[in-house]
């Protein structure tokens, strides 16, 4: 393991002010796929703006990253109504500014890692956890639907609700719903849940999203993100 | 090692723009291109309502146009009993006539999509099933609403 000091970007992550708070809870039995689902939304956004940083840093244009694949390090984007297919060397070292916390350790991206429920809310209310993607395993562990009247968990109620004003991309992952605190489970707006079949290594999400009736079914391939996270790795605290 | 630090020694690295960054584990799988990768997948999925995929089991597409042109109508008019047979005679002869010069005309696929079509349309089954559904949904979304008020 290593730690490595970045140098200040020289491009930004910005975003546009959220219009809707961006909370996703992931329920699901032990072994479904939640916390790959989890990495995999972070990894899939994160090579999506190192994509963007390429454009920015290469051809000085802001566009936007439709699709990019990692094995053949090929991009669609969107740029002044039109769509273009390119390709980044591969002696370029993808690099994105985006932030990612996230309480588990992550391979092949660059994240700050939460040590503990405690220091993530230290860090909310700081101000450091701005602007970034904040994925939050085990969170019945921290934000325990038994423990809501203690301390911690009447302090993290306080501060669900202003997740959007934070530009916060939130993801919660717990087996069930029911045993995390009670507001926390009022604020996702978008509602996944998973199962694996090990025979094609293949997970199956069924997603609902606030505001909109029926559901996504949506299947990908896991075996793709297994070096990005460990899947044994525990949280405790 | 983030984990060996104390959580104030770590609280300060963030601050300054520390950031952990190891290399991508070895999991012993060779490359796995060509695999569609979940946003991908998650932006080709429509989200559809469940009224939407009733409605689209409900309607049938069929691969010969000729037959989308014919059935789509049939499936939301209203065939009565004694034209039933007729119809489906009409229907399944006028395309295999005009299929007639092709050496692979399929037959059963033919009267199996003419049938399924008018059966649909049988007495105006269609549209009152499209009816109905539309009338549970809005019932469901109503009562939902209701909740969300306080009012029941």
């Amino acid at each position: 393991m290593t730690l490595l000091t970045i140098k200040k970007p020289t491009v930004e992550y910005i975003r546009p002010p959220f219009t809707e708070a961006h909370i996703t809870i992931i329920e699901g039995d032990m072994r479904s796929g939640k916390t790959c689902t989890a990495t995999a939304r972070v990894v899939d956004a994160y090579f999506k703006d190192c994509f963007r940083v390429y454009c920015k840093i290469k051809y000085k244009i802001d566009c936007e990253v439709k699709k990019y694949d990692k094995s053949s390090r090929m991009a669609v984007i969107s740029y002044k109504g039109q769509k273009k297919l390119l390709r980044v060397p591969v002696d370029y070292k993808m690099w994105s500014p985006m932030p990612i916390f996230c309480n588990y350790h992550l391979f092949g991206v660059p994240f700050h890692y939460i040590p503990s429920f405690g220091i993530a809310l230290d860090w909310i209310k700081k101000g450091t956890i701005r602007n970034a993607y904040l994925v939050l395993d085990e969170a019945y562990v921290g934000l325990s639907a038994r423990g809501s009247m203690m301390e911690l968990g009447r302090a993290f109620a306080s501060t669900y609700h202003q997740f959007a004003k934070m530009q916060l991309d939130t993801i919660i992952i717990t087996p069930m719903a029911r045993q995390i605190d009670w507001i926390a489970r009022t604020i996702p707006t978008e509602h996944i849940h998973c199962s694996y079949n090990s025979k094609t290594y293949k997970i199956s999400l069924s997603i609902r999203k606030r505001g909109m009736q029926g559901e996504q079914i949506v299947e990908y391939d896991a075996r793709q993100y297994w070096k990005y996270y460990k899947t044994g790795e525990i949280v405790t605290q | 090692m983030a984990d060996d630090k104390e959580p104030l020694e770590v609280m300060e690295e963030v601050d300054s723009n520390n950031i952990l960054e190891y290399d991508e584990r070895e999991v012993g799988i060779d490359d796995l291109g060509g695999m569609k990768s979940l946003a991908d997948a998650e932006d080709e999925t429509p989200h559809q309502s469940d009224l939407q995929s009733v409605l689209k089991s409900l309607s049938p597409k069929f691969k010969n146009n000729r037959m989308n042109e014919l059935l789509q109508p049939v499936m939301v008019s209203r065939i009565f009993p004694d034209n039933y047979l007729d119809l489906n005679y009409l229907l399944v002869m006028s395309m295999i006539e005009e299929l007639e010069e092709d050496s692979d005309v399929d037959i059963v696929g033919i009267i199996t999509g003419v049938q399924v079509g008018t059966s649909i349309g049988y007495e105006g089954r269609g549209i009152a099933d499209r009816l109905e559904i539309a009338g549970v949904a809005q019932e469901q979304e109503l009562e939902k609403m209701t909740k969300e008020l306080g009012l029941s």
